[in-house]
């Protein structure tokens, strides 16, 4: 210990502490740079999206590349800030972009295009829907949501390895050909 | 270049998290922000961001204090590419008096959303609230601090229920500058409980 101690003291010039700081800082706020435009991981959480993502233990990756809306098609699961929850985050499918007009069913119903009405998702918008149905609040409930409040699209499930998958995008177009 | 290389992230999280540097285009704020839109349209004012959270101690800690009057810099619903500064007319349970564009006569202000108008005289000249609605506050980025260009304030909303704004002494813009926009607005008309989660 006293052996470490002469050792590192001499070189602990202010110099050297403040150059070890900057790095430190500096790393950090690269960190945050990766975290909040590249790519985030976290845990999931609720059980909308539930059989794509499960309630909890699966940690997802999401790219951050993608918020505000950038490049998100219809069928994409998309991350956005709650718009009525400060701090806090929802998962959802895209079923409707700007123009689109969709079936806004009734609020937790199973059933798909019954007794709702009939909405165009207005410009900037997005109307969103969990995979679980009757487990998800979703733009049944509060609407067409704001793409400002998209930070993310989930691209893959990475943990448990086992399950270690790409998000796949149910809606895309049925490729019926032969070849 | 080594020795400078770590500057680099730290100057993109201080603009992205502490203090950010923006230009306002756009009549929606004359007289307040852009004082002369109609005769310099070219010209626009630079104002200093607050991007830190507020509340929080970790700069991305969504919590923030809003009070009406507030000038906060968001994300246009409308449009996810712009963004947009609008002054802080109504809060969650007020109830507002819309205006031109809307197609409600009254509006009442949902939980975590704010109601947000431009100070521009002429409603056409402004898009906000009356034309998207309620703003969801998770969508609001900074609040603005001070007018860096071409005339130097900080920006104080304390005075605006008098009617004064950024307190100044000089009354440049009236005894009661924006009267009608307050009167549209009452004050908690209704109380708000936060909505039951899962």
């Amino acid at each position: 210990m006293e052996h470490l101690l002469r050792r590192t003291l001499p070189h602990l010039t202010p110099g050297a502490i403040a150059r070890l700081t900057v790095n430190g800082v500096g790393l950090f706020c690269a960190c945050t740079f990766v975290w909040e435009h590249l790519i985030t991981v976290q845990l999931s959480e609720g059980p909308s999206m539930y059989p794509t993502f499960n309630p909890r233990g699966d940690y997802l990756m999401i790219s951050r590349v993608h918020k505000h809306g950038k490049g998100i098609q219809v069928g994409d699961v998309v991350r956005f800030y709650h718009p009525t929850f400060l701090g806090m985050n929802g998962a959802k499918r895209v079923i409707g972009m700007p123009g689109d007009f969709v079936c806004r069913d009734l609020a937790f119903s199973r059933d798909v295009g019954k007794g709702g009405e009939m909405i165009q998702v207005p410009e900037g918008h997005v109307y969103l829907g969990g995979d679980n149905l009757p487990w998800s609040r979703d733009s049944r409930n509060y609407g067409p949501i704001p793409m400002g409040l998209i930070n993310g699209k989930i691209i893959a499930r990475v943990w448990p390895p086992s399950k270690m998958e790409w998000t796949r995008n149910t809606m895309e177009l049925a490729d019926l050909s032969d070849a | 270049m080594g020795p400078l290389l770590p500057l680099l992230p730290i100057g993109l999280f201080f603009s992205e998290h502490v203090l950010q540097v923006m230009w306002v285009r756009g009549p929606s704020m004359t007289p307040y922000l852009n004082e002369d839109y109609e005769q310099m349209q070219t010209k626009s004012d630079i104002v200093l961001v607050n991007m830190w959270g507020g509340g929080g101690l970790w700069p991305w800690e969504r919590k923030r204090r809003l009070e009406r009057g507030m000038l906060v810099t968001f994300r246009s619903p409308a449009n996810p590419r712009h963004m947009a500064i609008k002054r802080i007319v109504g809060l969650p349970g007020d109830q507002v008096t819309t205006r031109e564009p809307c197609m409600k006569e009254m509006q009442i202000v949902p939980f975590n959303h704010v109601w947000l108008e431009g100070d521009a005289q002429d409603a056409r000249k402004t898009m906000d609230s009356n034309t998207y609605g309620p703003v969801s506050i998770s969508l609001i980025t900074g609040r603005v601090m001070a007018v860096l260009w071409p005339r130097w304030r900080w920006l104080d909303w304390s005075g605006w229920e008098q009617g004064v704004v950024e307190g100044d002494v000089e009354r440049k813009f009236g005894d009661n500058y924006r009267q009608e926009v307050r009167d549209r607005v009452l004050k908690e008309a209704v109380k708000l409980e936060r909505p039951l989660l899962e």
